[in-house]
């Protein structure tokens, strides 16, 4: 993996079209090939696909993408029972199986290298005191970790000694908020959330509490989907005036990504842009899954250099984006930058065999 | 009752004294809806219920009288309770047909989920039953929706003579919990799978006319209903040896693709559900010799031969066909099971064929029809003469 060891020691951001695409031209033909030399399933998908990988292709976008879904149908893994150390799951919907997803140990580690690398480019390198915006109990078990607590745990290295601002029942533990506000003492602190809770059980409940929080000294990083806030008609701007009404903070970044993909997350930056950095990038294909160039609309097909593991390292996933620009984002950071629109629709199928429930 | 009973058209059947089947009240009252939904100017672009409307034109009804001599030696069975599915809007017009022809009473229960075709047929259906000689059917008759988890399905249940369940295995299964009556009798149309059998000389002979109507019918048969239907086929056996196949498959499939692409709106979530079905049955080691893609329109996995498992597996929707080459169909007969509906096929004998399903003793298989015709619906349906199934026979000897 001396790729990624050298990309480990550079710039997030630094690399621009020629690099970036030479970059995953090559390397994912590296990860094509080792996956169908490791998994089976994998191998056997390569063959309907009818793709022989022996040969590097010109573009990402040449190369075959499994459906994220996949993950939540199979179990796919690229190592042996015995070397799996770490297992994520997706939160998933109740009448769904979650994904999973096998980590060996040098999979979670670099997880973990890449995350920081990415994150530190937005907040810096400085461990700050930092305010989870969740309940202690939602990190408890530590062998099988759903995506938030797997975010939790992730993020929680950025900060010192993490407090929980919510109890148990995701009701705000005002102990826990004031004394950490004290011991801040009006100086930066993270704070770091799942969209949906920071919104619900944080924002709205300290505005409708009517008490006085300042936190304006802080950064917000949140992620996880707009999806139950996008059912409230709320969007990133409604939820950044909010933030800024109810605690005074006006840096805020969401991020983007999957659990299939966890540690090389997309981060928005601060012209509200999701960014790739070297570890990932995007494409937008169409139904026919033509790939289709900047500014148009469709689904959002997801690279990652990091999974070795499991063949998670080219996903298609059912959310519609945009490629917004390469390169040339105001906030200086190079690759591609897109914004997500949310979920593609559900199709209404027609047909006799499900039928009117009795 | 606390949940109320929407009632769409009609009254709940007072009066459920059976008729003869083809009784001329119930014929007349088809007859002349029919002629109202052609006339509607709603129900214009609506091909289900066109389709429909066409079923019940009074030249088909004298045909149907014609081909049941027995209909005077029977009488309805007295109240049919049936169950409409969701998501075939049309179905519920069909089997209230079913249901009046055959000389019973009828309930249908409707889905929660309204749909175009439903209101424009309820909109007919309340303006034949307002006209004073349509008011002993208007009597026996109603259109009603209510909560699936009210009382009303085990109150028709226990009171109606026949009960007719349109749905899923689910359905059939969880209607079924409700207990009927003593006499009465249930009609259940569960999951169904069904099937494509094409000679493939046959193709490779078409010309390019002929060859556009195969593929116009074979559309009509699986897209119009995104392939979902209980008589739409999955599977496409192409008879005859390895090169023909391939030559038939090659020159059906493009045709089949190009009207597809012209016709049928494929949403991004169905192509990777589709995307999603080959990669999986890769996974689970199905015996994939090629695959041919279609963009999001048409994907079709070919396969080395009949798998050993359960033919039925092979399931696709909105245009995710399987196909494999057997020189005749003897090594299918093993494979049919009980839920197999019907054969679509093209260019074969279809005496031929029923014989093979006779003569091999086929668990399932009740319906052979040329391909294009694997949605018209009739009173025989499932391998079942509805007439026969919900009247009963006066059985006089002498």
């Amino acid at each position: 993996m001396a790729d990624l060891d050298a990309l480990l020691e550079g710039p997030p951001f630094a690399l621009d079209h020629a690099a970036k695409a030479a970059l995953f031209a090559t390397q994912m033909g590296e990860r094509t090939r080792h996956h169908q030399a490791h998994c089976d399933a994998y191998a056997r998908i390569l063959q309907a696909l009818d793709f022989d990988p022996a040969q590097d292709r010109a573009n990402l976008a040449d190369y075959p993408f499994l459906p994220a879904r996949l993950f939540k149908l199979h179990d796919l893994k690229s190592i042996p029972d015995e070397m799996v150390r770490k297992q994520l799951t997706s939160s998933g919907t109740s009448s769904q199986r979650p994904s999973r997803i096998f980590l060996d140990a040098d999979a979670a580690s670099l997880q973990t290298k890449v995350l920081t690398r990415i994150v530190g480019d937005f907040i810096g390198k400085t461990r700050l005191p930092m305010l989870v915006i969740d309940a202690a109990s939602t990190v408890k078990n530590r062998n099988v970790f759903s995506a938030r607590a797997a975010g939790i745990l992730g993020f929680s290295m950025f900060g010192r000694s993490p407090a929980y601002a919510l109890d148990d029942d995701l009701q705000p533990d005002w102990p826990a908020i004031d004394a950490f506000i004290a011991a801040l003492n009006g100086g930066p602190a993270l704070l770091f959330g799942f969209t949906f809770v920071v919104f619900q059980h944080f924002i709205q409940a300290l505005l409708q509490s009517g008490r006085q929080v300042d936190l304006s000294g802080g950064v917000l990083i949140h992620g996880g989907g707009w999806k139950k806030l996008a059912d409230r008609a709320v969007n990133s701007p409604t939820f950044k005036s909010m933030l800024k009404d109810a605690t005074g903070i006006e840096r805020c970044h969401n991020y983007y990504g999957l659990v299939e993909q966890t540690g090389s997350i997309f981060m928005e930056c601060e012209s509200g842009h999701l960014h790739c950095s070297v570890f990932s990038d995007v494409v937008i294909r169409d139904a026919d899954f033509q790939a289709l160039p900047q500014g148009a609309r469709g689904l959002v097909q997801l690279a990652s250099l990091l999974p070795r593991s499991y063949p998670g390292h080219n996903l298609l996933t059912e959310d519609e984006g945009t490629v917004l620009g390469e390169d040339d984002c105001p906030c200086g950071r190079k690759g591609r930058y897109f914004q997500i629109h949310g979920r593609t629709a559900q199709a209404e199928i027609r047909g006799c065999s499900d039928a009117v429930s009795p | 009752m606390p949940s109320p009973l929407e009632i769409l058209a009609g009254a709940e059947p007072a009066q459920v004294r059976p008729l003869p089947p083809f009784a001329a009240q119930a014929v007349n009252f088809l007859a002349d809806l029919s002629a109202d939904l052609r006339a509607a100017p709603l129900a214009r672009g609506m091909g289900d219920v066109q389709t429909f409307a066409f079923w019940c034109r009074r030249s088909n009804l004298t045909r149907m009288v014609q081909a049941r001599p027995d209909a005077g030696q029977r009488l309805g069975r007295g109240l049919a309770f049936h169950v409409a599915p969701s998501n075939v809007p049309v179905n519920f017009a069909f089997t209230l047909g079913f249901g009046l022809l055959s000389g019973n009473a009828n309930v249908v229960r409707l889905a929660s989920r309204p749909s175009p075709q439903a209101d424009v047929i309820i909109a007919a259906l309340c303006r034949m039953m307002d006209k004073s000689e349509h008011a002993a059917i208007a009597a026996r008759t109603a259109l009603v929706r209510y909560d699936a988890d009210s009382d009303w399905t085990a109150h028709f249940s226990a009171h109606c003579d026949v009960r007719v369940i349109w749905g899923g295995d689910d359905t059939v299964r969880a209607i079924r919990s409700h207990v009927l009556g003593p006499r009465a009798i249930d009609i259940a149309f569960p999951d169904r799978y069904s099937l494509c059998v094409m000679a493939a000389h046959a193709v490779v002979g078409l010309d390019e006319v002929g060859l556009t109507r195969l593929a116009e019918g074979f559309y009509n048969d699986t897209y119009l209903m995104d392939q979902n239907a209980c008589s739409s086929p999955h599977l496409v056996v192409w008879q005859g040896d390895g090169a023909t196949a391939d030559k038939a498959a090659a020159r059906f499939w493009p045709v089949l693709a190009s009207l597809a692409q012209a016709r049928y709106a494929v949403a991004p979530v169905q192509a990777v559900d589709k995307y999603t079905r080959l990669l999986s049955s890769a996974i689970e080691g199905q015996p994939i010799a090629a695959t041919r893609r279609f963009g999001a329109t048409l994907t079709v996995i070919g396969l080395k031969g009949l798998p050993a498992a359960d033919l039925a597996n092979l399931r696709g929707q909105s245009g995710l066909f399987w196909e494999v080459a057997a020189p005749d169909l003897t090594g299918l007969a093993p494979l049919v099971t009980r839920r197999f509906q019907t054969l679509t096929q093209f260019g074969l004998e279809a005496g031929a064929l029923r014989d093979f399903v006779i003569t091999q003793g086929l668990a399932g298989i009740d319906r052979i029809v040329p391909v294009g015709k694997a949605l018209d619906m009739d009173l025989v349906w499932d391998g079942l003469d509805l007439v026969a199934q919900m009247s009963r026979i006066i059985d006089v000897r002498t």
